[in-house]
């Protein structure tokens, strides 16, 4: 490690992410109820994938999965991440913005 | 009307910046023409924290209006953010990862094994700014990560922020990092990252 710098470009998208987004905190509103509706819902779908993707990865490590099951846990974990964000982008909203604030606990992703 | 943060007495402000006396606390205020983007918001945030301007910062993201500033003045909760933050501000610390080619595996082991390596790869990021906070015995944010790398703030106060710079980048030649990863620290900064108006104790020490 020998590097120390004064800027980066990705620090800079870091930051940049962090002030995209309106609000980390679930706001539902009238006029856009529909998309913040749909925020909760697939954030907490995306929680779930990222979850049990977590625990494939966990099994594969501790090799208690045959080929054939990592083939067919990481299609069906694949398949879902590629459902998820599609119909998040059918309602505008980007990969990040499925990260639930849950306040005390913390960002659901 | 947005809501910069929040600070007490008679602040002296820099131009732009408004002030609204609520009780005991200064709601800090921008012109809602000068503060349209979050990217503005931060930006007279910055403006008023060089001008040693002690304040609590409202998230640039949330465009707090004046109403909820003074919903969230009247809760108590502020009054430990005041101790926590002021004289103080934040180091933003970066480990980036140069990625050459993002692997897009197409069958399921191949794309389970690519999860599996960048999950190694985040965790030894995350040791590795472990390795260089810990020694520190500042708060720090809970580390943050992105396709590009892993990050967290460290809250150090205005005059010690000479010494933990020093000490930060010391830390970090000791550790051992793979040739693709770079340490970036920028500050200082408002402390933003610790001033989440929730009562939550995300901080750790």
């Amino acid at each position: 490690m020998n590097q120390s710098r004064t800027q980066d470009t990705a620090q800079a998208q870091d930051i940049m992410d962090r002030l995209s987004g309106a609000t980390d905190r679930i706001a539902i509103d009238p006029d856009t109820i529909e998309q913040d509706l749909a925020r909760v819902v697939l954030g907490l779908m995306e929680f779930l994938r990222q979850l049990m993707e977590l625990q494939a990865i966990r099994r594969m490590d501790t090799g208690t999965l045959s080929g054939d099951q990592e083939e067919k846990l990481g299609t069906t974990l694949m398949k879902a991440e590629a459902a998820i964000h599609d119909l998040a982008a059918k309602f505008g909203l980007k990969p990040a913005d499925l990260a639930l604030d849950l306040g005390p606990l913390g960002k659901t992703i | 009307m947005s809501v910069l943060g929040w600070s007490r007495g008679n602040p002296v402000a820099p131009a732009g910046v408004y002030q609204r006396r609520d009780g005991p606390w200064t709601v800090l205020i921008a012109d809602p023409s000068a503060a349209q983007t979050a990217c503005d918001r931060l930006a007279l945030q910055v403006r008023c924290f060089d001008s040693s301007l002690d304040f609590i910062p409202v998230a640039p993201a949330q465009n707090l209006a004046v109403s909820d500033a003074t919903d969230i003045s009247q809760t108590g909760h502020l009054d430990r953010l005041w101790r926590m933050l002021t004289g103080r501000g934040q180091f933003s610390i970066a480990l980036a990862v140069q990625v050459s080619q993002p692997l897009c595996p197409q069958d399921g082991r191949g794309w389970l094994r690519a999860r599996q390596v960048q999950q190694e790869q985040r965790l030894a990021r995350d040791a590795m700014l472990q390795d260089i906070t810990t020694r520190l015995n500042l708060p720090i944010t809970p580390h943050r990560h992105g396709p590009r790398g892993t990050y967290c703030d460290v809250l150090t106060g205005h005059a010690k922020a000479h010494d933990v710079r020093a000490m930060i980048t010391r830390m970090a030649h000791k550790i051992n990092a793979p040739a693709n990863v770079s340490l970036t620290v920028t500050g200082l900064w408002p402390p933003l990252g610790f001033a989440s108006h929730a009562p939550a104790a995300e901080v750790t020490k």
